[in-house]
């Protein structure tokens, strides 16, 4: 009897556990379902690149959304990475040359002339005037051709496609110019230490100045389509606003940094090439959105386009190179006949030329920023460590700065806005 | 001015404006060229394909001295220089490749040939579905230079190494003349 009342009261307390453990499970159900039913709060990582459209290269981001702002950007580099800096410590001044044109490829000359610029600083060596005025004049050509991509392509990403036609027309033109003189379209390969390689042929001046001619024009078109347009200045208008100080601070340079109202440009500050003998003002925005770096670089053809024919005016008589055999090649035709000048050949071309043991840093204001060259040399005739300092390598640094609180629609704007080239950023 | 601007706002006026420039764009002339029909004419500065020169009389002028593989910066050209089975006072260049895969189209090789034995040309449109295809031997460069002989001689005279060749008179201890034809039995 006992026995059987101890059983009887384990079987209900059994019972009892399994009853309240239905009514707590169904309990859990209704309240897991009603949390299913609410909107989901958590934050959202979205992978954009490295293979998208409007990276302009093979950038990645990580986008940390809360709903559609952009909480965090976490660019990730390193796609395009080619080693340029170590391989240059295996090349002779010369053989570099044209490995920097594949630095920021769609404005090479402009990267030959920063790197010619450091080395030449280090050589302390002049360079004839007339090589200075073609210099600058293809310099500021590849201004104009960069900044006719950059507007075609931000255009583009926004979602006008007219202006993208409008603008690679001028550049085709620009491009065609390019290879009359060097040979070829992109990989220029131009600029030497202590000159140019080649002499602007007549039909590079007539068509130079007939370009320039119709340029104005041509500007006013691509302004007809975006200036006043409400889709574009919706878009661009207040948008990855970044102030003065904070550029400054993160190191931003060139058209970025001068839309925030920074007056900053090494032409005018630092001048080089013959920037000191023409006229011309560096274009200042106001509000630092993505409209005013739109127009600071509208305003920089304009100027460019300025620079370019006053130097054509004055373009003085000379040498394109300079006279200094221990740097420049000699003369084909005493190579062929003059055997002190054959060995001399032989050594430039197999050691390449003696530059002085030192460092020295020297930036250019390329279209894109400042692009600097960090060279150490230890005296022979190839540089001991070359430290590039990429504009756009330092944009990407503000770019989460820039993008923080803006709707992910507006990324893609803010990537172009920076004018960053990847080959130029992983280097 | 404040109906004015209104009514541009409720008549689209900027886009207004910005359609009609891209209607009168119909009616200019294309800019465009439909490319394998029609061919843009290349300046004599191109930098195409690397060929082989001759002389006149259909001698070789690669001494196989070495220089355009010091200078390549992408290593694409690897000589090997020998002294010649016929003129034993001359070096020739026993075998001579140029990696096409490689080559990145500087133009330095030119520079540094001392007896304007490479130019380069308008040639720009040579494919291949194997790598090796890319890989031109000597005898490959020296055919595609006799092919584009003209183009050749534009570029240097457009680097100004062709008036160098022609000027000089004095037959120096390094000029290097052509050697008598082998075929007509000198």
């Amino acid at each position: 009897m006992e026995q059987e009342k101890v059983v009887d009261k384990v079987a209900e307390q059994i019972e009892e556990t399994r009853r309240r453990e239905v009514v707590l499970s169904s309990l859990r159900q209704t309240v897991l379902n009603d949390l299913d039913s609410t909107i989901q709060t958590d934050q959202f990582l979205l992978n954009m690149g490295p293979q998208h459209p409007s990276t302009h290269g093979v950038l990645r981001v990580l986008l940390d959304l809360d709903g559609e702002r952009i909480k965090r950007s976490i660019p990730d580099l390193g796609y395009l990475h080619r080693g340029t800096e170590k391989i240059a410590e295996y090349r002779t001044y010369n053989q570099i040359i044209p490995m920097t044109d594949r630095l920021d490829y769609v404005s090479a000359m402009a990267n030959n002339y920063a790197f010619v610029r450091a080395v030449e600083k280090l050589l302390e060596i002049k360079v004839p005037e007339r090589a200075e005025y073609i210099r600058t004049i293809v310099a500021e050509v590849q201004r104009i051709v960069n900044h006719l991509f950059w507007l075609g392509t931000q255009a583009l990403d926004i979602g006008a496609m007219s202006v993208f036609f409008y603008t690679f027309r001028e550049r085709e033109e620009l491009l065609d110019l390019f290879e009359i003189i060097c040979g070829a379209r992109l990989t220029s390969n131009y600029y030497r230490v202590g000159g140019v390689d080649a002499d602007l042929p007549k039909e590079f001046i007539t068509r130079l100045y007939k370009f320039l001619d119709t340029f104005e024009k041509n500007i006013g078109e691509y302004n007809t389509l975006l200036e006043t347009n409400r889709i574009w200045l919706a878009r661009t208008k207040n948008i990855a606003v970044i102030t003065g100080e904070d550029a400054i601070n993160f190191g931003v340079s060139g058209p970025s940094l001068r839309g925030s109202g920074v007056d900053y440009d090494l032409r005018k500050y630092e001048p080089y090439g013959v920037y000191d003998q023409v006229e011309w003002s560096v274009p200042v925005g106001t509000n630092g959105d993505v409209y005013d770096r739109y127009w600071i670089r509208i305003e920089e053809m304009r100027e460019s386009s300025k620079i370019i024919r006053q130097c054509l005016d004055r373009l003085p008589a000379g040498k394109i190179l300079t006279d200094d055999h221990k740097i420049t090649f000699p003369d084909k035709g005493k190579v062929m006949h003059n055997m002190e000048t054959l060995i001399h050949h032989f050594l430039l071309v197999v050691q390449g030329f003696k530059v002085p043991a030192g460092d020295t840093y020297c930036g250019t204001e390329t279209p894109k920023g400042e692009l600097g060259f960090y060279i150490v040399s230890d005296g022979s005739g190839k540089p001991y460590r070359m430290k590039i300092r990429a504009p756009s390598f330092i944009h990407i640094g503000a770019l989460d700065h820039m993008a923080k609180g803006y709707m992910v629609a507006d990324i893609v704007t803010i990537f172009g806005t920076l004018d960053i080239v990847m080959g130029e950023c992983d280097r | 001015m404040g109906i004015k601007k209104f009514l541009n706002t409720i008549m689209f006026g900027e886009i207004m404006s910005g359609l009609k420039l891209t209607f009168r764009h119909m009616f200019k002339k294309a800019v465009t060229l439909q490319y394998p029909h029609e061919k843009l004419t290349l300046p004599d500065g191109y930098r195409g394909f690397i060929v082989h020169r001759r002389y006149e009389n259909e001698q070789e002028r690669c001494v196989g001295c070495d220089l355009c593989e010091a200078i390549c910066p992408a290593k694409a050209i690897s000589v090997v220089g020998d002294i010649h089975p016929e003129f034993p006072e001359r070096r020739y260049a026993k075998e001579y490749t140029l990696d096409f895969t490689r080559c990145i189209f500087c133009g330095f090789c030119v520079v540094a040939c001392p007896v304007n034995a490479l130019a380069m040309t308008k040639e720009y449109a040579h494919s291949s579905f194997t790598r090796e295809g890319l890989i031109y031997s000597k005898e490959q460069l020296l055919s595609l230079g006799d092919k584009c002989e003209q183009d050749s001689i534009g570029y240097l005279k457009f680097k100004n190494m062709w008036e160098a060749e022609n000027s000089g008179k004095e037959e120096g201890r390094y000029h290097f003349p052509p050697i008598p034809s082998v075929k007509s039995g000198g």
